[in-house]
């Protein structure tokens, strides 16, 4: 075999990965430099300041006049307030996208992981109003600021995800190492004790690392190897067509509910206003279909995201994998996925420490500030 | 592998680098009455606030809530006195320029809270330090929340598209003074910039000052 055919391919790949992802660069680019993008985003702030004002009349409508037209304009709007509301910042957002690309997931999960998600945001909204002011007695403005420690848990739910992962990633690469010292000579014993849980799979491409040590150069070689190795165990072995985690793994699947979670935890403060302001209005029930349309929303919002971080991860493991295949790639991108969301939520957690209690809304005080143990945050208490 | 890691940040990056937009939680719609003196010179802004349904709504159970034997006309002057001190902190978010100068305001004055239909309706004197000559001068003035969380608009028409006229008015001015609403026409490259860089403290992007309307009061030399 000759030097120039490892080259060759190892740079086509790097061409196939590279051609394409230059070309979406530079629409990005025109887009960005063409004010698109900008326009795009104060348009997206004005429509959400719009279906705002639309959201409170339609309450106080549907309390007027209830009919076909009023639930229809209640639940669009609500509907279009959850699609916006979303495209605007987010934790939830960057943690759930950032887990998907780097811990593997089918497109399927990442649409229930995304309406989950959503979902128990407005679940979560919902509870806190019926508890806190129905069950316990609370005002509205109290169970509005506890949103913030609802915040607080979720960012440190976070950071728990993030440790989770990394911890995860870390073992699969120790016992890959593990494996692979003795992999080459006992493959079978490796296979068998790994081959029922989730390590199999990094435990496995590793051994064929250890194998290939002086086969860098070498890619029938390595070919040869994957192609063995899929037969044996099928999809796992970060040969091409990737399956990544199996996504019935028991623990995975705590993984991903753990994610869910953390980012459904904290309810948006919009809802639990919508909500507290129809239970003072006598439409408690009418608030809550609405905030469940206005999850919908969310959802479609938040799982195009999740979905766009799939298949643009997938697009490049298909470039990517020819090259990486000799390497326990996943385990080390699912670390560095796990270090990322870790990072995310400690710094969250700190800045959210180090605020301390929330700022006061700079306009509005509260009446009972002075007379009870004020909880943190005006009524309309950043959020 | 170290693609690998490049993409996985790449797409990170990507996800957080979203503009992180402050959307409204709530409104205020704004009255303004430019008041004049003897002398031809404008000594202060009357503001009236119409506080948005939800958030009045709030504040109304919660002061019919209150169980300290006070009358609703007291915990209303209560609420106006903490909303006033808040304010004080943050020159009452009123920002006011003479030709183009800034202009200092004094301690706010006459607060009233009422309940009007569904709103809560808080209104005060603005005085400026000192009354300020009118004459052949050009007097603006911007009200906003930094951070945008709740927007400021004067009071508009039906569909909230136009401010109307009466929103601002003058009170013991000369004949032909004029005035005039100009709405906010952000420009979305600046909003962009903001949004990416400038952050309160508590991590609000500044965007209230692209989106505010800006009053105009001018008097003929």
């Amino acid at each position: 075999m000759s030097r120039l055919r490892p080259d060759a391919a190892r740079w086509k790949p790097w061409l196939a990965f590279g051609l394409p992802l230059a070309g979406v660069l530079l629409i990005g680019w025109a887009i960005y430099a063409m004010g698109w993008w900008q326009q795009g985003a104060v348009q997206v702030v004005l429509w959400q300041r719009d279906l705002y004002h639309a959201l409170t009349s339609a309450i106080g409508e549907i309390d007027r006049a209830p009919g076909l037209t009023t639930w229809g304009v209640l639940l669009g709007v609500s509907f279009g307030y959850g699609v916006f509301h979303a495209a605007g910042p987010g934790h939830g957002k960057v943690v759930l996208s950032t887990y998907l690309a780097s811990q593997g997931g089918a497109w399927k999960r990442a649409i229930v992981l995304s309406a989950l998600a959503s979902l128990l945001q407005g679940v979560m909204a919902i509870a806190l109003i019926a508890v806190l002011v129905f069950g316990l007695g609370w005002l509205t403005r109290q169970a509005m600021a506890s949103v913030d420690q609802a915040e607080t848990v979720s960012f440190l739910l976070v950071a728990l995800v993030g440790l989770w992962l990394c911890v995860r990633s870390l073992r699969r690469l120790y016992r890959a190492t593990f494996a692979g010292a003795r992999g080459a000579s006992e493959p079978a014993v490796a296979t068998a004790a790994t081959a029922h849980d989730a390590h199999g799979h990094s435990a496995h491409e590793h051994s064929g690392h250890g194998h290939d040590d002086h086969g860098h150069d070498d890619p029938e070689h390595g070919g040869h190897e994957h192609a063995h190795d899929s037969h044996e165990h099928g999809a796992h072995c970060g040969c091409g067509h990737d399956h990544h985690v199996d996504p019935t793994t028991a623990s995975d699947w705590r993984g991903a509910l753990l994610t869910v979670l953390s980012i459904g935890i904290r309810p948006c403060s919009g809802a639990v206003l919508l909500l507290g302001a129809s239970a003072l209005l006598g439409q408690f029930g009418k608030g809550v279909v609405a905030v469940m349309a206005m999850s919908l929303g969310t959802a479609l919002t938040v799982s195009s995201l999740a979905l766009l971080s799939v298949f643009a991860r997938d697009w490049a493991q298909r470039r990517l994998s020819p090259m990486a295949s000799r390497h326990p790639w996943q385990a080390w991108i699912g670390l560095a996925g796990g270090a990322l969301i870790l990072t995310f939520g400690l710094s969250l957690s700190l800045a959210q420490w180090q605020r301390g209690e929330a700022p006061g809304a700079p306009l509005l005080g509260s009446p009972t500030a002075d007379a009870q143990a004020a909880p943190v945050g005006g009524p309309l208490g950043r959020g | 592998m170290y693609r690998g890691l490049q993409l996985a940040l790449a797409l990170t990056v990507a996800a957080a680098a979203t503009p992180a937009f402050a959307h409204p939680h709530g409104w205020v719609d704004l009255s303004v009455e430019g008041v004049f003196d003897d002398a031809g010179r404008l000594q202060a802004l009357r503001q009236q606030w119409r506080m948005d349904p939800f958030y009045s709504q709030v504040v109304m159970e919660e002061m019919g809530r209150l169980e300290d034997g006070t009358s609703m006309p007291e915990r209303l002057d209560a609420l106006g006195v903490e909303i006033r001190n808040n304010l004080a902190t943050q020159d009452n978010l009123t920002h006011i320029t003479l030709d183009g100068e800034p202009v200092a305001q004094a301690e706010v004055t006459n607060t009233n809270t009422e309940i009007r239909g569904d709103r809560l309706v808080f209104s005060f004197v603005l005085p400026l330090a000192s009354p300020v000559e009118m004459a052949g001068h050009a007097l603006d003035y911007r009200i906003f929340d930094p951070t945008y969380y709740i927007e400021m608009v004067h009071e508009a028409n039906a569909d909230g598209s136009e401010p109307l006229p009466e929103a601002l008015t003058l009170s013991g001015a000369p004949a032909d003074c004029t005035t005039q609403i100009v709405q906010a026409d952000p420009d979305p490259s600046k909003v962009m910039e903001a949004a990416m860089l400038d952050k309160t403290e508590s991590g609000e992007p500044n965007l209230g000052r692209f989106f505010a309307e800006t009053g105009e009061i001018r008097c003929p030399a």
